[in-house]
């Protein structure tokens, strides 16, 4: 028997997990590895590979073909551009100390889309194929542009018979307008929520009657919506985080079952603000904190919240096509399914792309709404965009689960060929699959428990994680 | 069944990578076929990559044997390592790995570390043809 390329690494318990290319894990001991690597298999090895599906007699005979669909199964393909980010204006009524995404004042002028630019993007949206779309609209605030914001819903309406929009608003001040717009049923709202009162005020309002009103449109909104129809997310502060359960407690006050706990972004102006040393450490060990808090609460009042990112790399290590984030992407090409146009009608890969060129490090724009996608400038980042054969990650036991970031790795060191170990985005990655296997191997009933509930499923079973003595 | 064992290291070995000049039999009295000689000063990595150096640290020398069946890997193995380990020094010796670091410094794990990076270049090196007809059948139109 041929076994295919076993990566391993050492956890935290002394045991040694290994994975191959098309994501089968197991975990074993570290004679395992020294017999694997000596080429020293007892028949007892052999039998365990041969029934997980880690080797294969010949080329093309039914455990190869079997490993090439699962390995091609868990490759991102391109495919066609149906997302959609828009920033019709960069101003915002808001002054959040991290913001960033480089606000406009709520008065400035000449940071919004101008009629020119509307109708380029409306004649972009109208060159792109197939029946659905999903626009989200980002900003600044964009509902300070509603009327904006209702000329692409109507365009995608009558173009896409399946279209989706997402609002990320402040939800600071909402007019008879606004509340019409948002109360379409093809229409979500995305908003942020720092945790508990407290913290949302310091990081982001700054003023208690300002706070009051986000908390009464969001209690309006909930009361006026469907659960489901209302998403947020909390930004942290390692160096002044929220009080996790009370952040919980909120979150599910207002019927969020789904917390994405974000760290303060590099790309933009927010790279200023000072976290002290060793940020990422302790966000790591913040993020873990988290995940264990969660479990714990899962189990004591049976109703289930979840990490989202957490969820999101769970289910990336378990299914296929669980690769929505573009974090957990493999490969991760740029302008494929989705891109970014600004306040003045300019295309950007990524959001961060569009927050990494603001501060004037670099141009990572790739055209605009009159010219077109620069695609020759799409390629130069799509040659950094996949994990396979980068010469630490084809060693690392979580390559098949990761994907690359290269807009971060460009935004802290300037360059996309940094030592990946030593990547901001490798050191949480690596951080959060650990943190991923540690409980999928945890044997206690709350892990199981949540574990289910992440994934799905009516229960959570053991033999679901592989083990070979 | 292959773990690393450690063995001191003198002053005299110290000059003599500084030297580069490798005699690796004399000083060990034993047939090396092949070592690898790593000069660390002694540190913490951080995750992220933050490297201080410790406090009080002194140096200490640690050799890492290879198994013969390994040794063809040592090369690249000590290309991945100075790649790793920037503030190591290294040279190839003859059956086996050496490391000089620091008071501090985890022996035996950078010991178990070093046998990893062989065995990955191993595992990476036996398998690329595999891979490559992988990703050939897979991609192809």
């Amino acid at each position: 028997m041929n076994v295919w390329p076993l990566k391993f690494r050492e956890m935290s318990d002394g045991s040694v997990l290994f994975s191959d290319d098309a994501g089968g894990f197991f975990k074993s001991s570290h004679s395992f590895l020294d017999r694997y690597a000596a080429d020293s298999l007892t028949p007892v090895d052999g039998t365990f590979l041969r029934e997980g599906n880690h080797g294969f007699d010949r080329e093309f005979d039914l455990p190869w073909t079997s490993f090439a669909y699962r390995w091609a199964r868990r490759q991102a393909r391109p495919t066609r551009m149906n997302y959609v980010i828009l920033v019709p204006t960069l101003r915002c009524n808001l002054t959040c100390g991290y913001c960033q995404v480089s606000r406009a004042p709520e008065n400035a002028s000449g940071f919004d889309w101008s009629a020119e630019t509307l109708a380029g993007v409306l004649s972009f949206l109208g060159g792109l194929e197939g029946p659905d779309i999903k626009i989200e609209f980002q900003g600044g605030e964009p509902l300070l542009r509603v009327d904006l914001l209702e000329a692409v819903q109507d365009f995608c309406r009558g173009k896409f018979s399946r279209p989706q929009f997402v609002v990320c608003t402040n939800l600071q001040v909402l007019d008879e307008r606004a509340w019409a717009f948002l109360d379409a049923d093809d229409t979500f709202i995305s908003t942020s929520l720092d945790g508990d009162r407290a913290t949302h005020e310091r990081q982001r309002t700054h003023g208690s009657e300002v706070t009051d009103a986000f908390f009464r449109n969001l209690e309006a909104a909930v009361s006026r919506y469907p659960e489901g129809k209302i998403s947020a997310l909390p930004t942290v502060d390692v160096a002044s985080p929220p009080d996790f359960d009370a952040l919980l407690d909120n979150y599910e006050r207002y019927g969020i079952r789904s917390v994405y706990l974000r760290p303060i972004n590099h790309q933009g102006f927010a790279r200023k603000v000072r976290q002290g040393d060793n940020v990422l450490a302790r966000w790591n060990r913040l993020h873990s904190e988290f995940i264990n808090l969660l479990i714990a609460r899962n189990h004591r009042t049976g109703r289930f919240m979840e990490e989202y990112y957490f969820s999101q790399c769970l289910k990336r290590v378990l299914r296929f096509d669980a690769d929505n984030h573009v974090d957990i992407r493999n490969p991760n090409f740029f302008a494929s399914d989705y891109v970014v146009i600004d306040h003045d009608g300019r295309f950007y890969p990524t959001d961060e792309a569009r927050m990494l060129s603001r501060i004037g490090r670099i141009d990572l724009s790739i055209g605009d709404v009159g010219t077109g996608i620069d695609r020759e400038k799409v390629e130069v980042l799509n040659s950094g965009a996949f994990n396979h054969f980068d010469p630490d990650c084809i060693h690392c036991a979580y390559q098949p689960f990761c994907g690359t970031d290269v807009i971060d790795d460009v935004s802290r060191y300037g360059r996309i060929d940094a030592r990946r170990t030593d990547t901001w985005f490798c050191g949480r990655q690596m951080s959060l699959f650990d943190k991923v296997f540690e409980v999928l191997y945890r044997k206690d009933e709350a892990a199981r428990a949540s574990l289910a509930a992440w994934l799905g499923l009516v229960g959570w079973d053991d033999s679901m994680a592989p083990t070979h003595p | 069944m292959h773990s690393p064992k450690a063995y001191p290291v003198t002053s005299r070995r110290r000059d003599c990578i500084i030297n580069r000049t490798l005699p690796g039999h004399s000083i060990h009295q034993r047939p090396f076929k092949y070592a690898l000689i790593v000069l660390v000063a002694a540190r913490i990595i951080a995750s992220g990559g933050d490297m201080t150096k410790l406090p009080d640290a002194t140096d200490v020398d640690v050799v890492v044997e290879i198994p013969p069946q390994f040794q063809k890997y040592a090369d690249a193995a000590m290309l991945r390592l100075q790649v790793l380990y920037p503030a190591c020094r290294l040279a190839s010796l003859g059956g086996g790995i050496s490391v000089i670091s620091s008071g501090g410094f985890a022996q035996d794990q950078f010991r178990k570390d070093v046998l990893h990076v062989v065995y990955r270049e191993k595992i990476y090196a036996e398998t690329l043809t595999m891979r490559q007809a992988l990703v050939a059948a897979v991609t192809s139109r």
